[in-house]
Parts: structure tokens; sequence; C-alpha cells
């Protein structure tokens, strides 16, 4: 099934996608107050069962199209991206992806601390669905790029914070998918390598089928991606050219002059 | 909590042969992760994994010593029989203790891939078993040396055994592990649990006392007594497993499994959300 698939371009399709974020369990959360309430005790806290993260989302990306997506903190942009990931379960409605996702979130996790950056190169390369070979193809290219010189065959647990920044960003960008799924622009490290960094975003996102890429930075969404969803308490707001999307979104924060 | 409908075409379907098939693609960063996870174990020791054998044969010794003056055993059997024991409560017992963090030290890679869940509780499980087959080398050098009369092609069957110590750990360390990720209390309420539960069971006090008046119904339905019968049976008695042994921990693992799969479906829904 799934080879018969591969010729077909990479897309995203959601349809009318609904994300409820469970937070009853996180308020109370222990096994005493679950006891408690067995007695008829009553939780003094608020009960708020779910927060509605995403609200009947619908849309379409087609291969070679570069998306955008805007809006104020806690209106859903990450969570959008993780649910397209499929990393968070939606709770409604229908998403169907074609072609290999790479999602670039949180990349310093997941580091195994008592593994060697070799070591961890290649775990990163396994999760992300390659095999052995594949990863110990590409090995010295990332190992080059980190330029964390003979850490590399040290425990992580041993490396500075810029370092393990810059080891991630090279094994994360290394690993080429159909769909880039990206919170913010990546970038890491020092001066030099920012450069480095910055040229090998460039060459990711021209290399992705598809990219969807979350942002604060209207600059940036402006020179990725011709088109852009402004989301708004989970819900689309806009989903259009980005110049358009951008003025109307900003419009309603800056007053005309 | 109601259901969306997520479709990857580049990942296995939704049948549970479709499940196998997305975990089989995962092979060998599991067995990456269980050599991972072995070196942290023994990181910066000299001995490294010649501690799993070392560690079971001198704590055994040190409590022969006492233990053989209390229950008057001969000292040789006894040795033998706590080693084996030692074996595989590091494996089952160990799997329900360890299985609690399972999914949260998997935290890093679940925020960021849509891996199969169950490869968090497998690295684990795998992971002490792997151990525990080189405690079995411990179990053999004490047989070897204390009592040569239990050597028997019995032996043969040891991978059987394990690989059914091994399946039946497996549920128990997703069992905890998503209990411990819905309440936290659970990691400290299943530490006292698998102590109570190691007490309850054949691993140091010798065995005639389970068969007393008073815990003889326990132990009868006790899985876990019976998966160390099993193991003793063919590494010390030269015999088969009992039918009623076998059966249970069969029967046990078979409703431990199904309950495992459920609860990771259901609770598989809100997982990352309470992590």
């Amino acid at each position: 099934m799934i080879s018969s698939l591969q010729d077909r371009p990479a897309s995203i399709e959601a349809t009318s996608v609904q994300l409820d974020y469970p937070v009853g369990s996180l308020v109370r959360g222990s096994i005493k107050a679950e006891l408690f309430s067995l007695f008829g005790a009553k939780d003094r806290a608020p009960k708020v069962d779910f927060v509605r993260a995403l609200n009947t989302i619908s849309f379409k990306v087609e291969s070679g199209e570069r998306v955008g997506v805007i809006g104020k903190n806690g209106s859903g942009k990450s969570t959008l991206l993780r649910a397209i990931a499929g990393i968070y379960p939606i709770t409604g409605g229908v998403i169907e992806v074609y072609g290999r996702i790479q999602g670039m979130f949180d990349i310093s996790l997941g580091f195994e601390p008592e593994a060697t950056g070799r070591e961890n190169i290649l775990y990163r390369g396994l999760v992300m669905g390659l095999s052995p070979a594949e990863v110990r193809a590409r090995q010295d290219e990332i190992i080059e790029f980190a330029d964390i010189g003979e850490f590399v065959d040290l425990p992580v647990r041993t490396y500075s914070s810029g370092m393990s920044v810059r080891l991630a960003f090279a094994i994360s960008t290394y690993m080429r998918g159909d769909i880039l799924l990206l919170d913010e622009m990546l970038s890491a490290g020092d001066a030099g390598f920012v450069a480095k960094a910055q040229e090998r975003m460039k060459n990711l996102l021209s290399s992705a089928k598809i990219v969807v890429l979350v942002s604060h930075d209207m600059g940036t969404i402006k020179n990725v991606c011709p088109r852009t969803i402004w989301l708004d308490s989970g819900r689309v707001m806009m989903d259009g050219p980005t110049d358009e999307v951008v003025a109307a979104y900003l419009s309603k924060f800056v007053p005309a002059a | 909590m109601r259901l969306g409908t997520y479709r990857s075409y580049d990942v296995g379907d939704s049948t549970l042969a479709g499940r196998f098939q997305e975990l089989a693609q995962y092979r060998h960063l599991l067995m990456n992760f269980v050599a991972s996870d072995l070196r942290a174990r023994y990181r910066r020791s000299y001995l490294g994994m010649i501690w799993a054998v070392l560690y079971p044969l001198v704590f055994s010794a040190i409590i022969a010593l006492v233990a053989i003056r209390i229950f008057q055993q001969p000292a040789e059997t006894y040795v033998t029989y706590l080693i084996t024991g030692f074996v595989v409560w590091d494996l089952i017992g160990a799997a329900i203790s360890g299985g609690t963090m399972s999914f949260l030290v998997g935290e890093g890679y679940m925020r960021q891939y849509r891996l199969p869940y169950i490869i968090y509780p497998l690295r684990t499980v795998s992971s002490l078993a792997v151990n525990s087959a080189f405690t079995s080398i411990a179990a053999v050098v004490a047989i070897v040396f204390l009592t040569p009369q239990s050597i028997s092609f019995y032996w043969l069957y040891w991978p059987l055994v394990m690989l059914m110590l091994y399946l039946f750990a497996i549920p128990l360390a997703v069992l905890a592990g998503l209990a411990n990720v819905r309440f936290r209390d659970f990691q400290h309420a299943a530490g006292l649990a698998v102590f109570l539960l190691w007490y309850l069971s054949p691993t140091i006090v010798i065995r005639e006392v389970y068969d007393s008046p008073g815990l003889k119904p326990f132990t009868d339905l006790n899985p876990f007594a019976s998966a160390l019968d099993i193991f003793r049976a063919i590494m010390t008695e030269r015999a088969h497993p009992t039918l009623h042994d076998v059966a249970l921990v069969v029967g046990a693992t078979i409703v431990l499994w199904i309950l495992a799969l459920l609860a990771l479906k259901v609770e598989g829904r809100k997982l990352i959300f309470y992590l």
C-alpha cells in the first residue's frame, strides 16, 4: 500500500479539524484527588475539562506550496503543526497527509545524555525513519557541519548548550522529508554558525515539496511563503495571499495612521 | 473523548498488521536504544556488563551466608535458588518499577516524532531482558560449580522461557507507564507494590513457605510465582515446567496484553497532553 502511493504528489488536507486539549486531569490529576472526590470532596479548582485549541479548521496544501501560519500566542499555530505531524491526536474532522513529514519543533529535546554525539546522530536518524546505512552515509557531513570537534565522541551531557543546539540543528536539517513543518525559523550558535545555518535553512526550504512555517516574524513569512493562514482562537480567520493576510492581521493591532 | 481521523500514507495503516509493520520499521532504533541503556547502566565502570553476572553472584552469596542458618538449607542449592530468582525478578519485577518511567523518559521523542507509543515500554523491557540474559550466566556459573547435578537438557528451554518472561513483562511495563503518566503518585505506589509482590513470590524466601496453608491459595494464582517456578524447573530441577505454571503465565500474559493494548488505545489519545 505504501509503495503504490509513493508517486503521489505530497499534500496535506485538513477537513473540519477540531482538537480539544484535555486539561481536566491536569488540574486535578492525582490519586488523592480522585479518591477524595469519591467521598464527595469538591475540587476547588474550576472544572475545566478541555480547551478547544483547533476549531473546525479546513484547508488544503498542494505540492510546491509554502504556507505561513500566523496568529497571536495561544491561537493554535503550534498545535496545528503538531496535529499535521500526527503528534497531537485530533478530536474531530480529518487530516490526510501524503508524503514523509519532517517536523522541526523542540529539536533540542530527545538527546540521550549518556550517549555520544555520534550515537545520538544515529538514534535521531533512526527515529526519523532512516536505516542505519542511510544515517551512516550522512554522518560525516553532519559532524562536519555541527563543528563540535572531538566532542562528537563524548557523551552529550558534557556539551555546552550551544554545542547541543548546533548538533541538533545539524542532524535535523540533514534529514530530508517531503513536508517540512517549521515552528519558527531555526538559527543556532555564534555568528559564524548563524550564517551557515541560514544557508542550510534556505536549502531545506527549497528542497521540501511542501513547507508550513509558523512564525511571529512577518518579514520571514513574507520572504518564504506566498500563502498565509491567520489563526485566532483556533479558527481560521483568513487564508490567502501573504500580503493581504499579513496586512489584515497587522491592522488588527496597529491603528491606522 | 471524541476522535478525529488522521491518515498519513507514509506509515502503516491502522490495522494490527499495519501497526506491526510500522513497529518493525523501528527495530534498529529499538536495538540501539537497548545498547544505549545498557551502556548508561554500566557507564564509567571498569567491569561493565560483567556486573550483571558478578552482582547476583555476590549478592546471593551474602544472603545465603545469613539465610542458610535461618532456613537450614544446604548452601549450594540455596545459592542457585537465589540466583535463578534474581534472573526472573530482574525482568518481571523491574518491568513494573522501570516501566513506570518508560513514557516519561521518551518525552523528548514523543514531542517531536510520531513513533508507535509501545516502543518506549518495549525499550525498557528489552534492556531488562538483555541484562537478565547476562544474569543467567551467573546462574549457570553457580550451578556448574555448586550443583552440577542440575545440568540437564532442560536448559535448552532457556530461550523459550526467556521469551515467555519477556512477553509477560512487556504489558506490565505498558500498564505501569500509562498509569504513571496519568497519576504521578503511581511510581511511588508501584515501588511498594513490587516490594510486596517480591515478598509474596518465591524469590528469596524458600519455596516451601509459599505452600503453607495461609499462602498456597495465593501462590497458586500468582503468575509471578509460576514464572519463577518455570525458570527453576528447567534450570535447577531437571524438570518440565508444570502445566499449571505455564497455563497461568500464558493466561496472565494474554489478559495483560489485551488490557495493555486497550489502555494504549484509549490513553494513547491523550498521552502527549499529560507529559
